[in-house]
């Protein structure tokens, strides 16, 4: 499904593993993306598959950065964002309430666009963030845990969160984030956002679009693999 | 959406290696394993065989699998350590059986094991799991380990590996056995979970069984950093028996074994 107003489009889709599927496991990834009147939220997190209740702690901070920017766009994000992840972790544990963190871990990446040009990056754990503005085409953070899926998670100390605010204004901004379900060769990035902006801002459903991308990888062993995407401001 | 599809080739941006799963062996290949115990007449080094060849055809039989196999074995006998199989997958490996005989140069075997570990055009930090490292040794080290025990054990990519070890001390008694016992337990984080305790040749196949069989269905879980073991003691004894039967005896298998065209087919 596609959300366009005059200054955002945003799209996602989470699909379930093919491991997943063999085994009679559920998606353990979840996606939300929103448009308010105050903000935009994009978020994708993936449960981590030794938890029993990952699935619940997922979409438990999806939902939680969405209400965390909520409570944020009212008095502006400028000068409190050292907040907002404290504020962040401790909506989920309220939420995951009377689960235990350690029952319920999970990565989470999130970008909310706030009013007056003012957009939030974030993330703990795996999977990539990776935006363009201006000259400017990166990654919010790169893996530095020394092997695949040892990661930090929501339950992680508040030091291994990587939090960004961007003052983008008027200019063209996009972005994808995606879970580690998803190994997107690092000298490609910019070209497949650069692809996907073109595509998506063409008219096409968003969400649809990703989802076709999605199914291009899953195989019959592969992981959940989540995905979303923010155009900001240079809406046709 | 068809236009869509055909607009975004996701094979050109996406890395479709398989992710590695690196197992390290470092096996005591030095004289007292080419011993024997009265009750049992098999001598350490043939069971230890046995026991790689089965772990080894037990991984190329698995079909579903998320990752694959990489393979490093590093023998400690003689006088220095040898890597008789570099870090590679496990296709490209041909097995030779091992022959006992000289010291026990574990701190060599160690120090070998580190470097390939944390050498990360190996092990990519973004395409390899955390690596399971099984070490079984029969006696007390004959070079200087401790340094390199510590250092394994306590820094880099190797602490955080998921270590496991097995002495097969049958042949030891008092003070000396319990030296070798605190030695080896240094490798481990927990010996209860991690240290198997073994008296006879024949329990080096049942713990080779036994973690091949764990390794295996970690490998096969949505999370293969994780090999779940309680007691391993306890387990080994209780879980291993069937699975080494299958492995048969060693006159059964040839002492070369190679696993480029292994086809798991042939086990359905």
């Amino acid at each position: 499904m596609k959300r366009k107003n005059n200054k955002c489009i945003l799209g996602g889709y989470s699909l379930r593993g093919g491991a997943h599927i063999q085994s009679g496991t559920g998606r353990q990834d979840h996606v939300l993306f929103r448009r308010t009147k105050d903000c935009c939220v994009c978020v994708v997190a993936d449960g981590l598959g030794s938890c029993k209740h990952s699935r619940i702690g997922a979409r438990s901070i999806c939902e939680a950065v969405l209400y965390t920017a909520l409570a944020f766009s009212r008095g502006g994000i400028e000068g409190r964002e050292q907040e907002f992840i404290p504020a962040l972790v401790r909506l989920w544990r309220c939420m995951i309430y009377p689960l235990g963190e350690s029952e319920c871990s999970t990565t989470c990446i999130f970008a909310v666009a706030f009013k007056r040009g003012k957009v939030l990056l974030g993330q703990v754990g795996d999977g990539i963030l990776f935006y363009e503005y201006e000259e400017e085409a990166s990654p919010l953070c790169e893996k530095e845990d020394d092997f695949l899926n040892l990661t930090h998670t929501v339950c992680s100390d508040l030091k291994h969160w990587t939090l960004r605010l961007i003052d983008v204004g008027n200019k063209p901004f996009s972005l994808y984030m995606h879970t580690d379900g998803l190994d997107i060769i690092p000298a490609k990035r910019r070209e497949l956002l650069q692809k996907c902006r073109e595509i998506i801002g063409s008219g096409s459903g968003a969400s649809a679009f990703i989802k076709s991308l999605l199914l291009q990888c899953r195989t019959g062993d592969s992981d959940d693999i989540t995905m979303a995407f923010m155009r900001l401001n240079d809406i046709d | 959406m068809e236009a869509n599809n055909q607009r975004i080739n996701m094979e050109e941006y996406t890395n479709s290696q398989k992710k590695q799963k690196p197992v390290i062996l470092l096996l005591d290949t030095s004289g007292s394993m080419g011993g024997t115990f009265a009750s049992d007449p098999s001598s350490k080094i043939s069971q230890l065989n046995r026991g790689v060849r089965g772990m080894l055809t037990d991984f190329a039989k698995l079909r579903t699998l998320s990752c694959e196999f990489f393979i490093s074995i590093i023998t400690f006998g003689g006088n220095s350590a040898r890597i008789i199989q570099d870090y590679t997958p496990l296709k490209n490996i041909t097995w030779h059986d091992l022959e006992a005989g000289g010291c026990t140069p574990l701190g060599d075997a160690l120090n070998k094991a580190k470097a390939i570990i944390e050498d990360e055009t190996k092990l990519p930090r973004t395409n390899a799991y955390r690596p399971t490292v099984i070490l079984m040794s029969d006696g007390i080290p004959t070079d200087d380990w401790e340094d390199a025990m510590k250092r394994f054990t306590q820094d880099g990519r190797t602490k955080k590996c998921d270590r496991f070890v097995a002495s097969i001390l049958g042949g030891m008694e008092g003070s000396q056995k319990r030296e070798a016992e605190e030695t080896l337990a240094q490798f481990v984080d927990d010996t209860t979970t991690r240290m198997f305790k073994g008296e006879n040749a024949t329990d080096i196949c049942e713990f080779m069984s036994f973690m091949s069989n764990s390794v295996c269905s970690s490998s096969t879980s949505t999370n293969p950093n994780k090999t779940p073991i309680g007691n391993l003691q306890q387990e080994v004894r209780t879980n291993s028996t069937n699975i080494s039967d299958d492995w048969g005896s060693n006159e059964n298998y040839p002492n070369e074994l190679s696993f480029a065209d292994f086809d798991p087919k042939d086990f359905a």
